[in-house]
């Protein structure tokens, strides 16, 4: 109703707007109500860090930023984010060709449990990997037992609960990638004599490409983030485990402009790999 | 690498209510077409042959080579048959540049970066696609790629080489050149390599094949030397993609009876027994149409062969303009005319005022009719 009343408005009043004249295609317009929710969507995530920005001290940044703890921090999260990155694409990529070659009900269940991680609270991730690695548990008992290794509270339990929250992404993204694809390569690959392993690393793995990249670099953003597990599972020790959002947490409670000034860093990293990561995934689906 | 011979295979495979039963031969060199309406099973034939389907049923033998064996239990994998496919999409590696693509076979058999690059290079001079060498396949355009595939296709040395439509997605342009380049490669090639070419166009057929089998309903319902299939068919689609018209009936001295008792004369009439199931074919240029009047029309019908009905539809065809009969409504006795198609100058349609729903007066002079025998199931 509200269309036809604005067509016929815009006839009646003769009022015909100034059309471009650059050759464009015309773009079938956008409800103008959308407009609204959209904005406040916008300003909803986008507000709470020009918040941010404005009570951030930048003369002081410098000092904030080098501190002992702050460099520990930062050190700690690019080498357990990395370190984790590498476990889900070496864990990953394998796991997601299984899953896109698996169909019927195996398929829908194995799918399920990779995207729990990604539905489950992350506190709740760390309590069941603690109940796994503790002491209490019946694999961290084993480890204990057989070679004397405890995981939980250890830079390793870092690793493990970045990995564990962070596999997700990636999976998904190369499964969906894979099971879009047309194996009309794969075949012409094996008419020409490639073998299946040939044909998996000559023309599957560069057509996936794309995808791994954007996965990788949402797995790693998402490895940087990681909290709730991490501190549960592995706690919050200055230099062993205690990662850039910890950091921040554990600031914001005693030093508030080092914990903003550290906030601020892991919004320009974010930003840096969204930069990164989304023409790539936009290349991969074109 | 490969030895070579011939191809022999007999596939069967069942998919819900579709059956397909087919076997086919090439001697060693030679080249066979594979016509077919869609559905009639055409690429999963070549699926069961390049090994990427299993059949229900059937063998698959290329020289001495045992491909398929479904009664023995063998399969041999597509990468070990020494198969070489081409399709209607060229499918070049995206990541890789022209060359390498061509170069893909060779490497995966194992041959080392300069040997394959050799081998490459060669078989892109032969399809003069050399200087395409460096490019990506994004950069290529359709005949170009398509030329890039066939290279890449051959460079692998295949004992048998099947073609899936190549001509199809071509543009008016590059169609007619990619078939030249197809010719001399299945005509001047390797007395070791046969191939086998699906395709819906007579021409491919002509020129490239030396005999052609139409499959229909999975069924392959003619067989034999492609210019005698094509001048004489037996079934309405191959008449219809050699562009004939057909009408079934049976051999009557001089002619054919139709099957509503209509006779239509013919000049020749191939040695058909009298009495048996014959075809009688005739080219759409040469029937004759004009503006119907019933009444004189039945006249007219006995010398030369005519029928009244309706036109059903007018469709440009190069330069003339084609004319499809519709089916008769007052005159049972002619319903042979239904379906036919007539090629009509376009000043003429002009002139005659021909329009869909219009009475028509159709006549084919005998001396343009062929009977031959029908085709009666198994060949």
């Amino acid at each position: 109703m509200a269309g036809t009343g604005n067509a016929a408005g815009a006839a009646g009043a003769g009022s015909i707007r100034a059309g471009r004249s650059d050759g464009t295609t015309v773009a079938v317009g956008v409800p103008r109500l959308l407009r609204i929710p959209a904005a406040l969507a916008l300003a909803l995530v986008a507000l709470p860090i020009v918040g941010l920005l404005l009570r951030t001290e930048f003369t002081r940044l410098p000092e904030l930023l080098s501190s002992q703890a702050s460099l520990h921090a930062l050190r700690l999260s690019l080498i357990t984010a990395s370190l984790s990155t590498l476990a889900c694409i070496v864990l990953g990529v394998p796991l997601a060709v299984v899953l896109a070659g698996t169909a019927g009900n195996l398929g829908a269940l194995l799918r399920t449990v990779v995207l729990l991680p990604l539905v489950l609270p992350p506190v709740v991730g760390g309590l069941a990997l603690l109940y796994l690695f503790g002491v209490n548990g019946f694999l961290g008992y084993l480890l204990d037992v057989v070679a004397g290794a405890r995981v939980p509270f250890t830079t390793a339990a870092v690793v493990l609960a970045q990995t564990f929250v962070a596999m997700p992404f990636l999976v998904i993204s190369l499964e969906g990638s894979l099971r879009a694809r047309e194996e009309n390569y794969e075949r012409v690959a094996a008419t020409l004599g490639a073998r299946p392993w040939t044909v998996f690393t000559r023309v599957t793995c560069p057509l996936l490409l794309p995808a791994l990249v954007s996965g990788t670099v949402l797995c790693f953003a998402r490895a940087l983030g990681e909290f709730g597990a991490t501190i549960t599972f592995a706690g919050s020790l200055q230099g062993v485990t205690r990662t850039l959002p910890l950091e921040v947490y554990a600031q914001s409670e005693s030093d508030i402009d080092s914990a903003i000034a550290l906030s601020l860093l892991l919004i320009v990293i974010a930003v840096v790999v969204i930069g990164i990561a989304r023409p790539r995934s936009l290349r991969g689906r074109s | 690498m490969n030895p070579g011979g011939g191809l022999d295979a007999t596939v069967e495979v069942t998919r819900g209510d579709f059956r397909l039963r087919a076997d086919v031969g090439i001697p060693p060199g030679g080249v066979l077409a594979v016509l077919g309406p869609n559905g009639s099973g055409k690429s999963t034939l070549l699926e069961c042959i390049a090994g990427l389907r299993h059949p229900h049923g059937g063998s698959v033998t290329l020289g001495d080579r045992t491909l398929t064996d479904v009664a023995r239990g063998v399969h041999i994998p597509p990468h070990r048959r020494g198969i070489g496919v081409l399709g209607q999409a060229p499918l070049l590696f995206p990541h890789c540049t022209a060359q390498d693509n061509v170069a893909f076979g060779p490497r995966a058999r194992g041959a080392g970066r300069a040997a394959a690059r050799k081998v490459a290079r060669e078989w892109m001079e032969r399809l003069a696609v050399a200087e395409l060498a460096a490019r990506k396949p994004h950069q290529l355009s359709g005949g170009q790629a398509q030329r890039v595939a066939l290279a890449r296709t051959l460079a692998d040395e295949p004992g048998l080489v099947l073609l899936d439509e190549p001509l199809a997605a071509l543009d008016a342009d590059a169609g007619p050149a990619m078939r030249a380049v197809l010719g001399r490669v299945l005509r001047d090639g390797d007395a070791a390599r046969c191939g086998l070419l699906v395709t819906h166009d007579p021409l491919d057929a002509l020129t490239l094949a030396d005999s052609v089998i139409v499959l229909s309903d999975g069924a392959v319902v003619e067989r034999g030397a492609t210019r005698e299939v094509l001048a004489a068919p037996r079934t309405p689609f191959t008449a219809r993609i050699a562009g004939l018209n057909l009408v079934t009936g049976r051999a009557v001295a001089g002619g054919l009876r139709t099957v509503d008792g209509a006779v239509l004369s013919a000049a020749s009439c191939d040695g058909v027994p009298v009495g048996s199931p014959a075809v009688a074919v005739f080219p759409p240029g040469n029937v004759a149409v004009h503006p119907g009047h019933p009444a004189q029309g039945r006249g007219a019908g006995n010398h030369s062969n005519s029928g009244s009905a309706v036109v059903e539809s007018l469709e440009p065809h190069g330069s003339v303009v084609r004319v499809r009969i519709g089916v008769p409504h007052d005159s049972p006795e002619h319903a042979w005319v239904a379906g036919l198609t007539a090629d009509v100058a376009p000043a003429a349609v002009a002139e005659l005022g021909l329009e869909p729903g219009h009475p028509v007066e159709v006549a084919v002079p005998a001396d343009a009719v062929g009977v031959h025998e029908a085709f009666t199931g198994r060949s």
